[in-house]
């Protein structure tokens, strides 16, 4: 009697492969149109977004074609970033990518920023030493008041100098740190030294300083005005009233890499609204505006711009009165101003100009004469150097 | 429209396919032949009606040349319809060029005009050419519907960069062609493969190469970090293209010809033209010359026809001098190797090959440098360096290094024989990983695509 065959034959043995290599071949082609169908779909049918928290922009938003732009070929450009802009998955893609960069092919540094071991992101930088304008010069003798310059150094510059960056890596921001020192002093301004300031104080996510980095400029602001016999008290804040954040805040460096470059989040600390009660806060022709806008520390998403708690973020003009016996100020800042603003207004009635954000004709002596200040405080940290011309034309 | 863009890989792509494969097979060439003019209509709508034109002229002059073939006069239609072409891409391509060298030359002042270059006109313009020559030499049927001519011209997979399609090549299947299961697929996973070249190795590799090439006083290192990220970027860039353009070939039912073959490991210059670009080499060699003589004549004019050929090759990729300094520098070795180098070569393998590799290098500076100038101070990095290594290609090795050696890897046939071990040794698991390997690309792919266009926005960042 014959046997069964244990194995298959070798003529049953090729058309069972071959009938897996089809059901394969038939994957592969349903799964490619399954997943480029679904995506493209998904992406059409989905309702767009507004705005990328990741990417803090607005998202490009479906145009009307015209006759002129599909000739011309602009409307087609403007579809696909709109495509592009509003994919879905896009965040997912975008993470995926990071990921890759940094576990694949172990890259360092992403979109310039590098990640130190102990978390803090830094971005290097490399540039020419460019000289203070003579605008400033011609700025505090025109005002006729007592000019300061509390100039934070940036991260970079802290980090350069606690050696946190690779030795390889190209980055000369001490040296233009102290250069921009030394030119605001020749152009006769008072410098208020920022210099102590520690890595710990500034946010490892993000390119700002943190709460306490901000409570030390304003300590250092209130000693230097009282140096030079400036009637203005140091109003201490109450160590109960610190609050915590309870999302972790990842800063604008890490939207710039992504969380798979973030190895840690921060968490961000201030002082709650009692603290600041009697200083009015009026901009965009409305008055009693939030100092503290705990709405930005609760809102929902990794990316969310939590920094935004202080003063609700820049405005072009601003003024912060109280009944506080001290002077009057004008502080022409930037966003590292805004966390410390809220204590100086304790100790002084400011104005205050952003002067990205003011009109072309906007010069900042005739408002300072205007409203009759008793000094000018100019409030920045160090990574100004695309600010100079600005300032050029409207000091 | 770019095969690298959301739009053409989520919209486009699956809209086309899914239409030409539910739709009888009498309308699939209509289809097609919409969906490719929407295709090169995308970016510049308005000069869909010069390829149209040229489409046009090469379909008259080929019924011309097939009725007339047998008679006297074919050869001044011929060389009509070469000049009507070379014309065409002339203005579009080279009239701004050579009046600049004539001002440059004879230090006149004629009026230099700023003609738009449109996408594509090299190859569909040396794709109608070989129609009609390929109609001229009986290898190919004469096409008596326009339309079908229109689609061999203007099939988008191959229409904006190549490879370089010759007639003979498709001119069965532009009527008579079999969508296959397995060509499906096969061509799924080789689109997908030609995607994450480009995406993932060419771009990677591109953004070493462009940092490197802006910087001045380059140490010897940074230097040829910078070249190898080069090649490595234009290989990827372009073997990606065809890879895409073939995949996408096969899923219409179309068989392209290989268009790269390795050539990073070739053993002299000669044979990396044989690995390289493969479909512009051989439309040389058929088209140009073969019909100078080719080998067939005396050696003087032997090396006669290669610099021709040579000298046209580097115009054809750019409109520059560097361009023709480049064709000429393959030129003058490929003659050497022809002397007496190639046999020389072939006793010393590894070495040659090492030879080879050099040789296209000190090559792509030509290619890649805006002028010669700047080549000779990128070769002078290479080879007379001032320093020996500095921090910043320290830094592109640390930053960069990992991908640069994968892309050194990918660039071997390793990968595809590991790839096919894989699949016999292991059956249907290995079949099963094939699969997984091929969509894990996909996804890695697409994410580069959108990462590529990620841009947060930190200007007033302080």
């Amino acid at each position: 009697m014959a046997h069964a065959p244990l194995r298959p034959d070798k003529e049953q043995r090729p058309r069972k492969k071959r009938s897996f290599e089809r059901l394969m071949m038939w994957v592969t082609a349903v799964s490619f149109m399954v997943v480029l169908t679904l995506v493209g779909l998904g992406t059409v049918l989905k309702q767009d977004r507004v705005m990328s928290q990741l990417e803090n922009r607005s998202l490009a938003k479906l145009t009307t074609p015209t006759t002129a732009t599909v000739v011309n070929g602009t409307y087609m450009g403007e579809l696909e970033k709109y495509f592009t802009d509003q994919l879905l998955l896009r965040g997912t893609l975008v993470e995926t990518q990071a990921r890759l960069s940094k576990n694949v092919f172990r890259q360092p540094f992403r979109n310039g920023i590098y990640t130190a071991p102990n978390g803090y992101m830094i971005e290097s930088s490399q540039a020419q030493v460019t000289p203070i304008p003579d605008g400033f010069k011609k700025f505090v003798k025109a005002v006729d008041r007592p000019v300061y310059m509390a100039l934070a150094p940036s991260k970079t510059v802290v980090a350069e100098q606690n050696g946190i960056l690779p030795a390889y890596v190209a980055s000369n921001t001490t040296v233009r740190y102290k250069k921009m020192i030394e030119g605001f002093d020749q152009a006769g301004m008072t410098n208020i030294s920022l210099d102590q300031l520690k890595l710990s104080d500034y946010f490892k996510t993000d390119h700002h300083w943190n709460v306490d980095g901000a409570y030390y400029a304003y300590q250092q602001i209130v000693r230097q005005l009282q140096a030079d016999k400036v009637s203005i008290k140091e109003v201490p804040v109450a160590s109960s009233a610190r609050k915590v954040s309870e999302h972790e805040y990842y800063g604008s460096l890490a939207r710039k890499t992504t969380l798979a470059y973030a190895t840690a989040g921060d968490t961000l600390a201030y002082y709650g609204a009692s603290q600041f009660d009697g200083i009015d806060v009026c901009y965009d022709n409305t008055c009693r505006q939030p100092i503290i806008d705990e709405s930005y520390i609760k809102e929902a998403g990794d990316y969310a711009d939590r920094y935004e708690v202080f003063l609700r973020g820049n405005h072009g003009i601003m003024s912060m009165h109280s009944d506080v016996k001290g002077p009057k100020l004008l502080v022409l800042k930037d966003s590292f101003a805004n966390p410390v603003l809220p204590f100086l207004a304790r100790s002084a009635n400011l104005e205050v100009v952003d002067i990205r954000y003011v009109n072309a004709t906007f010069d900042v002596s005739a408002f300072a004469k205007q409203q009759q200040v008793d000094g000018v405080l100019f409030l920045h940290n160090s990574n100004i150097t695309g600010l100079m011309k600005t300032y050029q034309q409207k000091l | 429209m770019l095969f690298s863009s959301t739009i053409f890989l989520f919209v486009f792509l699956p809209v086309v396919l899914l239409v030409y494969h539910v739709m009888p097979r009498f309308f699939r060439n209509g289809w097609l032949l919409v969906a490719s003019l929407f295709f090169y209509a995308w970016g510049e709508p308005k000069f869909v009606l010069l390829m149209l034109a040229s489409i046009l002229i090469n379909y008259l002059f080929a019924l011309m040349v097939d009725t007339y073939r047998h008679r006297v006069g074919i050869k001044p239609v011929m060389a009509s319809m070469v000049i009507t072409n070379l014309a065409l891409l002339g203005w579009f391509k080279y009239s701004g060029f050579f009046i600049a060298s004539l001002n440059q030359t004879f230090q006149v002042e004629l009026f230099v005009p700023e003609v738009v270059l449109p996408i594509g006109i090299s190859f569909f313009t040396f794709q109608a050419m070989s129609y009609v020559i390929d109609v001229y030499r009986e290898a190919g049927k004469v096409q008596k519907n326009p339309l079908d001519l229109a689609l061999y011209i203007a099939l988008f997979p191959q229409l904006i960069a190549g490879p370089i399609v010759r007639y003979e090549t498709v001119a069965n299947e532009i009527n008579d062609r079999q969508e296959t299961l397995p060509d499906f697929a096969l061509g799924v996973r080789r689109f997908i493969i030609g995607l994450s070249k480009k995406l993932i190795l060419a771009n990677g590799c591109g953004q070493v190469a462009d940092a490197v090439f802006k910087m001045n006083d380059l140490s010897m290192g940074l230097a040829w970090i910078g070249i190898i990220a080069y090649a490595l970027q234009i290989y990827f860039d372009f073997s990606g293209y065809s890879d895409m353009a073939i995949g996408l070939g096969l899923m219409f039912g179309f068989h392209f010809l290989e268009n790269f073959n390795y050539p990073y490991i070739a053993k002299s210059v000669s044979e990396f033209w044989r690995r390289w670009h493969i479909s512009l080499g051989s439309w040389f060699r058929d088209y140009v010359y073969i019909p100078l003589g080719g080998n067939r004549v005396s050696p003087l004019k032997q090396y006669r026809n290669l610099a021709v050929v040579w000298m046209l090759t580097g115009l054809w990729h750019g409109a520059s001098w560097t361009f023709v300094a480049w064709g000429a520098y393959y030129g003058i070795w490929i003659m050497l190797e022809k002397a007496f180098l190639g046999k020389l070569l072939r006793r010393v393998p590894v070495i040659s090959t090492i030879w080879t590799l050099i040789l296209v290098l000190v090559g792509w500076v030509f290619f890649r440098a805006t002028t010669f100038p700047d080549a000779l101070e990128y070769l002078r990095a290479m080879f007379m360096p001032t320093a020996l290594w500095d921090e910043r290609a320290s830094y592109q090795l640390v930053q960069n290094g990992v991908i640069l050696l994968l892309a050194g890897f990918a660039a071997t046939p390793l990968p595809k024989m590991l790839g096919q071990w894989v699949v016999e040794r292991f059956g249907k698991v290995g079949q099963t990983i094939q699969y997984g390997y091929a969509m894990a690309l996909l996804f890695l792919a697409t994410s580069a695509l959108v990462a590529s266009t990620f841009n947060p926005f930190i200007y007033f960042r302080f």
